[in-house]
C-alpha cells in the first residue's frame, strides 16, 4: 500500500483481490485439481466455485484402455443429440 | 480392459458440458451383458469399441465413470491455508438452511462442538468439494451443521459429496493489510503496478493507468518467462509464405 501510494484500505484490499484475479487469468500462480464422477446421461457439470481459470479438462479412458486421465478437445458446437433431462 | 472411450467439452454459462462419442464400450454377442467379462463368461463374444450407439453421434456420457472427469484450474490466492494439519474429513454432504445458506453437515457421530472443535472457526476452506472448492465464512457451527454465509439455491435434505471432502480451518483470509499474499517477489511488483493503474484510473489519468497496466502485464510475463529455458520456436501453418 505504501509503494502505490494510497492509505485507503478497504480500496486497497478491493484492488489487490481484483489484481490477483487478473494475474491468475493471464499467468495461473495457484493452481488445484479436482475430480469429478462422470454420470451416465448427465451432462452438464458445474465449475468449482474458486475457480478463476481453466487450465485443462481431462478425462478417465479418453482415447485410451489403461484407465489414464487425457486432455479432452473443445466443442465449437453442441451435438445434434440434446442432453436427455435437458438441465 | 477398461473400454476405451472419447469424450468432448463445451462450456455453458457455469457448467461444463461433457458429450461422448458414441463408439460404445464394447458389444456383446448376446443381450443383457455389458462387461467383457461376464459376456465371455456366458459364452458370448465381444467386440471392444463397436459404433454402439446412434451411429457414433455426439451425445451426453453413455457410461458412469468415477473420478471421470478431472478439472484443473487457477484460483485466487485471497486465503492462506495456515496449516494444512489442522483439517478434517468428518464432512458428509451439504444442503441450504431456510435463508439459502450453504450448509455442511457432519458424517456419522461427529459433533463439531468438540472434536474437531470448530465452535470459535470464522472462516474454513473446502477441497474435494466438487462445486463448494475454496474458502467460506462461517456463520455458526453446531454439532452436526456448519452454516455459511455462501449463498445457494438447492434443497434442504442432503447432497453427499462424491469425494472425501478435506475441510481446512486453521485459515486466514485476506481481508485487511496484515495478510502476507502467496506470492513471489516478481508477481508482488506486478501487483503494485496493477494498485497504481487503479489509482490513477480513478484519478482520471488514462495516460497513467495504460502505463501501469503495461507494465504490470509486462513485469507478469518477465516473471513467466524466466523460469522457461531455451528459445521459443514457432511453427506458421504451411500455407504461409
Amino acid at each position: 500500500m505504501e509503494r502505490a501510494g494510497t492509505t485507503q484500505t478497504g480500496r486497497a484490499v478491493a484492488y489487490i483481490k481484483d489484481a490477483l484475479d487478473e494475474m491468475n487469468i493471464l499467468s495461473e500462480t495457484h493452481i488445484n485439481t479436482e475430480r469429478i464422477d462422470i454420470t451416465a446421461d448427465q451432462r452438464f457439470y458445474e465449475i468449482p466455485k474458486d475457480c478463476v481459470k481453466i487450465l485443462d479438462i481431462r478425462c478417465k479412458h479418453h482415447n485410451n484402455d489403461d484407465s489414464k486421465y487425457r486432455s479432452i478437445p473443445r466443442s465449437i458446437y453442441e451435438p445434434l443429440i440434446v442432453d436427455e433431462d435437458g438441465s | 480392459m477398461a473400454a476405451k472411450r472419447q469424450y468432448g467439452y463445451y462450456i455453458k454459462g457455469n457448467k461444463i458440458a461433457i458429450i461422448e462419442r458414441g463408439i460404445g464400450s464394447g458389444v456383446c454377442s448376446l443381450s443383457g451383458y455389458s462387461n467383457q467379462t461376464t459376456c465371455e463368461a456366458a459364452g458370448g463374444t465381444w467386440t471392444e469399441n463397436a459404433i454402439g450407439k446412434d451411429d457414433g453421434g455426439w451425445m451426453s456420457p453413455i457410461a458412469t465413470v468415477a473420478d471421470g472427469l478431472e478439472i484443473q484450474y487457477a484460483y485466487s490466492p485471497d486465503y492462506l491455508i495456515e496449516s494444512t494439519d489442522v483439517s478434517t474429513t468428518t464432512v458428509s454432504g451439504w444442503d441450504q438452511d431456510n435463508d439459502g445458506n450453504f450448509r455442511l453437515r457432519a458424517s456419522g457421530s461427529t459433533n463439531w462442538t468438540s472434536s474437531p472443535d470448530l465452535s470459535s472457526v470464522s472462516y474454513i476452506v473446502l477441497r474435494n468439494a466438487g462445486r463448494w472448492n475454496g474458502l467460506h465464512k462461517v456463520s455458526s457451527v453446531t454439532n452436526n451443521r456448519i452454516v455459511t454465509a455462501t449463498k445457494v439455491s438447492a434443497s434442504t435434505s442432503e447432497t453427499l459429496f462424491e469425494e472425501t471432502v478435506t475441510l481446512y480451518y486453521d485459515v486466514t483470509p485476506f481481508t485487511d493489510e496484515s495478510f502476507d499474499i502467496n506470492l513471489t517477489r516478481y508477481q508482488s511488483n506486478a501487483l503494485v503496478y496493477y494498485l497504481k493503474a487503479k489509482i490513477a484510473e480513478d484519478g482520471g489519468d488514462i495516460e497513467m493507468r495504460e502505463f501501469f497496466m503495461r507494465e504490470f502485464k509486462r513485469q507478469l510475463e518477465k516473471g513467466v518467462s524466466a523460469l522457461k529455458r531455451g528459445p521459443y520456436i514457432v511453427q506458421g501453418f504451411k500455407e504461409m509464405r
